[in-house]
């Protein structure tokens, strides 16, 4: 979509023309179903966000000012949206993996990923306890930095430090599992 | 470790950042109802705000016409003046009923997007066009069981937790098959304390939203209403400061501070007259027939004590006779008072627009007091005489309220507020006046 085409769908999405409303979802839905699911559980409550991220996007079209990447402002919102959800649920009691390092798994040096599946990668993010799944998602996904994520989350800088360590430990060993699954059925065939 | 890190990192990013995930069609359909429905609602506060304002000019204009109340023809006590006087009575007998409603705002339902068929587009992968939901559902199982057990369950919590984590015998079925008890596993446990976490966190964000200040100015038209009361209401604007503390969630309790005034307006009766010249001989004939205002030495609410220059009391009887001069002077007795009201609020809907009942009791302190000659530019005169400095009034409202955020609120109430006691200390005079308003304000909640 072009610059020109699109500020004209903004404007018209700010005079709540239903219309243009649809068409700045049809453009942008997918992407940021994309940026949902990576702060959700699973499909379903990525919709949800989805869902209300849009309705505040609709809401708060007209503060946006044409300055930086619309998309991006976009997905600050779906971010933000996704972070309400998770304030929210905070007080629901974590149920923590049980995981244990194993210190003679290292890293594959060598993992591409094409050679995982991008289902496999998601499902292994949403997979993550909730704080950490946030905090990962957050700092390498979309680029927020400690200081942000202290703000956003009302969480130390320390905590979210730890909590982006746990959290690729975590991946880390769910890796090295799914290679080391993906290779043994390999060699049995 | 570093590289570790930026490897893991770059393994998801480049998977998962460009991500691009068709989504159900009923999310649209459920984003466009809810904007549609938010358009209603916009058009229906528009509607009421304007009915509103509409109400409050009419009845700020048609009580300074005098025309929304009844004034009863009579004057001040005449009963000093001679049989000769005469007065000059001014009265309009109308009465107008307004009415004014509210557009009821339609609720629309968004519907819960439950079977997601998703087809993931992704670029860098071939293998991934394929139905995702179920190993995500199946990754991640406690969720649903949480909703659905959550649903399932109708009766309390406690219930639930008893000591040998059985389920009660009022929950147990009542074939003989079935009634095995049935054991709470370590799962279920977590459940029931994610659902006591649940209710403690909407006791928690009850408790967060407990305290509100609330801004009001208002425009209320007051008078007082005696048989002996012949005069027109006044009408006056005011305002305050009210802090709201929620005890329920349909509850509340309200204190603060508000600036009013109540008085009455005595045009109409008055009467003017001709003084005799004090020095002259008491004959008829030596009257000054100079044009002078004769003003009653009380009004309903107690004595007058004239404060003011060159003012004639009319209790100095031996100066005056009766003349048939009329005259073109008003008088206003008023009486600010500062408020500090009690008052129980009942929410009766609390949705965007909500909807409440209020009542209470208040004190008010007199802080100013006086008797204002408003012809021409308005001058003080004087002031009523052995006023009681605390009096208690009566309060009632229904008020609208709509929701701009969250924390903000704007609102409109109309209400009715009625003295308990007269205003003044002496068993002679019986003066309780009324106040009929509407309050306009806008509310914040910490």
């Amino acid at each position: 979509m072009e610059n020109r085409e699109l500020e004209q769908i903004v404007k018209e999405c700010s005079k709540g023309k239903s219309k243009a409303q649809e068409l700045l979802y049809r453009e942008f839905a997918p992407k940021m179903l994309g940026v949902c699911l990576r702060y959700s559980n699973d499909l379903s409550e990525a919709e949800d966000t989805l869902q209300d991220g849009f309705i505040k996007v609709f809401q708060s079209i007209k503060s946006y000012q044409f300055k930086g990447s619309f998309e991006g402002w976009i997905r600050r919102i779906m971010v933000n949206t996704a972070l309400e959800k998770f304030r929210k649920s905070k007080n629901m009691q974590v149920v923590d993996e049980v995981w244990e390092p194993d210190p003679d798994s290292e890293p594959d040096e060598s993992i591409q990923s094409s050679n995982i599946p991008l289902e496999v990668l998601l499902q292994m993010v949403q997979g993550l306890p909730d704080r950490y799944q946030m905090v990962f998602s957050l700092y390498v996904l979309d680029g927020y930095t400690h200081n942000e994520i202290s703000e956003v989350m009302d969480i130390t800088v320390g905590t979210s430090k730890s909590n982006l360590a746990r959290g690729r430990a975590i991946l880390k060993q769910k890796v090295n599992d799914f290679l080391s699954e993906k290779e043994n059925k390999l060699k049995i065939c | 470790m570093l590289d570790e890190n930026k490897h893991i990192d770059s393994l998801f990013a480049d998977g998962l950042k460009g991500m691009s995930v068709e989504p159900n069609p009923e999310v649209w359909n459920a984003i466009d109802g809810k904007m549609a429905a938010t358009r209603r609602k916009r058009r229906g506060v528009i509607i009421f705000i304007s009915a509103a304002l509409a109400a409050s000019v009419l009845l700020f204009f048609g009580v300074a016409n005098r025309s929304l109340f009844i004034s009863k023809p009579g004057g001040f006590p005449t009963e000093q003046m001679s049989d000769n006087s005469s007065s000059v009575n001014q009265s309009d007998d109308s009465e107008v009923f307004s009415e004014t409603g509210g557009k009821d705002k339609a609720d629309t339902e968004v519907t819960n997007v439950e079977d997601g068929n998703g087809v993931f587009i992704a670029e860098n992968t071939s293998n991934f066009a394929k139905n995702i939901v179920q190993p995500i559902i199946t990754s991640r199982e406690n969720n649903f069981e949480k909703e659905s057990l959550l649903n399932s369950i109708p009766l309390g919590i406690r219930q639930l937790l008893n000591a040998s984590n059985q389920i009660p015998e009022s929950l147990q079925y009542e074939h003989a098959e079935k009634s095995k008890a049935i054991q709470l596993s370590a799962e279920d446990l977590i459940v029931m304390n994610n659902l006591l976490a649940m209710e403690q966190s909407r006791k928690d964000e009850l408790r967060k939203n407990r305290w509100a200040i609330i801004g009001q100015i208002s425009s209320a038209y007051s008078n007082e209403e005696s048989a002996a009361s012949a005069n027109s209401g006044i009408v006056s604007f005011g305002g305050g400061v009210k802090v709201n503390y929620a005890l329920g969630e349909k509850l509340a309790l309200q204190t603060g501070f508000m600036y009013n005034r109540v008085g009455q307006d005595m045009g109409g009766s008055r009467m003017d007259l001709a003084f005799a010249d004090p020095m002259g001989e008491g004959e008829t004939n030596n009257f000054n027939k100079q044009e002078r205002t004769v003003l009653p030495s009380h009004t309903t609410a107690g004595n007058i004590r004239y404060t003011g220059g060159n003012i004639e009391d009319r209790t100095n009887a031996e100066y005056m006779v009766a003349s048939t001069y009329s005259s073109s002077d008003d008088l206003m007795q008023s009486f600010e008072t500062i408020e500090v009201p009690i008052l129980l609020r009942y929410n009766l809907t609390q949705k965007r627009l909500g909807v409440y009942l209020s009542g209470g009791i208040g004190a008010n302190w007199i802080v100013e007091n006086g008797v204002y000659r408003t012809s021409g530019s308005r001058q003080k005169i004087g002031e009523i005489e052995n006023l009681r400095t605390t009096n208690f009034s009566s309060l009632f409202g229904l008020g609208f309220e709509y929701q701009l955020s969250p924390k903000v609120r704007i609102g409109l109430e109309p209400s009715f507020k009625y003295y308990l006691n007269s205003i003044n200390k002496s068993g002679q005079f019986d003066y309780k006046p009324y106040s009929i308003g509407v309050h306009t304000g806008i509310r914040y909640n910490f």
